[in-house]
């Protein structure tokens, strides 16, 4: 095993990611072993439409856990921003295209919330994105009267947005994903937002007496979550339709989940956007062999709740291992 | 091999970039040039000052710390980028410059490097440094593995994965000796470090 893991081209990749992909191709036979048939094509667009907005949703905590913070409201913030933008282009008749803008427009501002809440008022991360959890469930609940938001379905005028998740067949959604992930590699490694991000997470305080405006670059993080949190939205309407209000708490485990399975770590400094990927698809995974199977969806909250605690426990049992 | 005179010492001893301008006016007139005290002046610029940020206090080398820490993470995957920037943040400490200096200039930068170091350990102590899970838990005593794997990574783990082991021989040794005085099993716990991740490659 130490002849494997110490190859060159295993380094390179990440001995941790190999053993991420190899857990998914296991899960798929294990599942259709369990399942009494191979799972097919629809359960892996299934797999693949909840790997879309739940992707958005990881690579943007994935910046966050970077800097040693948290962010709670993502999936509710996912949700807010397509009820508002689908009240206002069925109920007002905005036009689509700027519905589709407004989505990523209300998951900034929930960023730049969250941004001034740590970075500049000094409120705990964990505490702060609590506050705007349920900032976003009421501001979506009120902004619709708490009334679901239907979003035009496959076939009606105004339904192109629908692209982003499908086109012909084609997982235009995955494509997608794939290219903000990479930007999202770009970024956490090859410029300075990323570098300051990732330098705030190892060390604050040696970051603010280098000169660098750690509130601002810390803000950043959070910025760019809710961004990406509302171009989530984008592709979660595009799978769901039909968006309710209150609902999106369960986003946030399986995001933060898919994170530190991929290898991003708690306690800051360390991320890996490919891990994160990775991540996204087992979780993506898991829930339809888990239907396949043939227990009820409610069985997938206590299997992720596990791999919650089994990730952030293996994190801090690798940590210390490596003292 | 770097020995210093006393009052240089207390130079390089202290943090605060300000007192640190008054003592190098005043060892610049009062001691005995050996060379590189046009060096130290540059070296000090170079630290403290940055054209991009005029009259904002910055500490460069300190800087250097944290981002070796992250280029080593970095440097896995993206070798040749990693090494090109250790490079290019070399050459910003003064390491283009010593051919001028000699072994007078060796010796100031590494005692530079030293005092950068040194600051950056004294900043692991800050309650915000490795907070652990959501930021809620506490590094407790986990914290010194921490700070030696940090000064590894800096230094020797960076060195080798980039492979500018001779380029960055200065800058390890300032790094292990400035590690080494932390307390009385530092070094200890740095060699036992060095090896476990040497069995590794």
């Amino acid at each position: 095993m130490e002849n494997f893991k110490n190859k060159p081209l295993i380094k390179k990749l990440g001995f941790n990611r190999i053993i991420l992909c190899g857990v998914l191709i296991l899960m798929y036979f294990v599942f259709s072993l369990f399942s009494g048939r191979m799972l097919g094509s629809g359960d892996i667009k299934n797999a693949l439409n909840m790997a879309d907005y739940l992707g958005f949703l990881a690579l943007g905590v994935t910046f966050v856990i970077a800097t040693g913070g948290i962010d709670f409201s993502i999936g509710p913030v996912m949700v807010c921003a397509g009820l508002i933008a689908g009240r206002l282009l069925v109920t007002f008749g905005w036009p689509l295209w700027i519905a589709l803008i407004m989505c990523v427009v209300v998951g900034c501002l929930f960023g730049v919330l969250n941004g001034i809440l740590v970075a500049y008022m000094g409120l705990p991360s964990f505490i702060s994105s609590m506050a705007s959890m349920m900032l976003a469930k009421g501001v979506g609940s009120v902004f619709t009267h708490v009334q679901n938001s239907n979003w035009p379905a496959s076939g009606e005028a105004n339904s192109w947005y629908k692209y982003f998740v499908t086109y012909n067949g084609i997982p235009t959604g995955l494509i997608f994903l794939l290219v903000v992930a990479v930007l999202c590699t770009i970024i956490l490694n090859k410029t300075k937002i990323g570098r300051y991000i990732l330098c705030i997470g190892s060390n604050r305080e040696a970051v603010r007496l280098s000169g660098v405006d750690t509130r601002k670059w810390e803000a950043l993080a959070y910025i760019i979550c809710g961004t990406l949190a509302g171009i989530g939205a984008i592709t979660y309407v595009g799978v769901i339709t039909q968006v309710q209000p209150g609902l999106g708490d369960e986003f946030n485990n399986n995001a933060i989940a898919s994170c530190v399975m991929g290898g991003t770590s708690m306690a800051g400094g360390v991320a890996s956007i490919g891990g994160t990927f990775i991540g996204v698809l087992i979780i993506s995974l898991l829930r339809v062999g888990i239907q396949a199977m043939g227990f009820r969806p409610d069985y997938q909250y206590i299997i992720t709740g596990i791999i919650v605690a089994l990730a952030v426990f293996a994190d801090i049992r690798s940590s210390a291992r490596k003292k | 091999m770097f020995e210093q005179g006393a009052r240089w010492h207390a130079y390089y001893r202290d943090d605060d970039p300000a007192y640190r301008r008054r003592m190098l006016d005043e060892l610049c007139m009062l001691e005995p040039d050996d060379g590189a005290n046009a060096f130290r002046l540059w070296l000090y610029k170079a630290r403290y000052e940055d054209a991009a940020r005029p009259g904002q206090p910055v500490d460069r080398f300190l800087f250097q710390c944290v981002n070796f820490v992250q280029l080593y993470g970095t440097a896995r995957i993206f070798r040749r980028s990693a090494a090109k920037e250790v490079r290019e943040s070399l050459a910003l400490m003064g390491f283009g410059r010593l051919a001028e200096f000699g072994g007078a200039g060796e010796r100031a930068l590494y005692w530079e490097l030293r005092n950068a170091v040194a600051r950056y350990f004294r900043t692991c102590e800050s309650p915000g440094y490795r907070r652990g899970v959501f930021g809620l838990v506490g590094a407790g005593e986990s914290r010194g593995a921490h700070v030696c794997r940090d000064a590894w990574e800096m230094s020797l783990g960076l060195a080798r994965r980039t492979r500018l082991e001779d380029e960055m021989a200065l800058w390890n040794r300032a790094v292990t000796d400035g590690y080494a005085v932390l307390d009385p099993q530092a070094a200890e716990r740095f060699a036992a470090l060095d090896r476990k991740m040497s069995e590794k490659r």
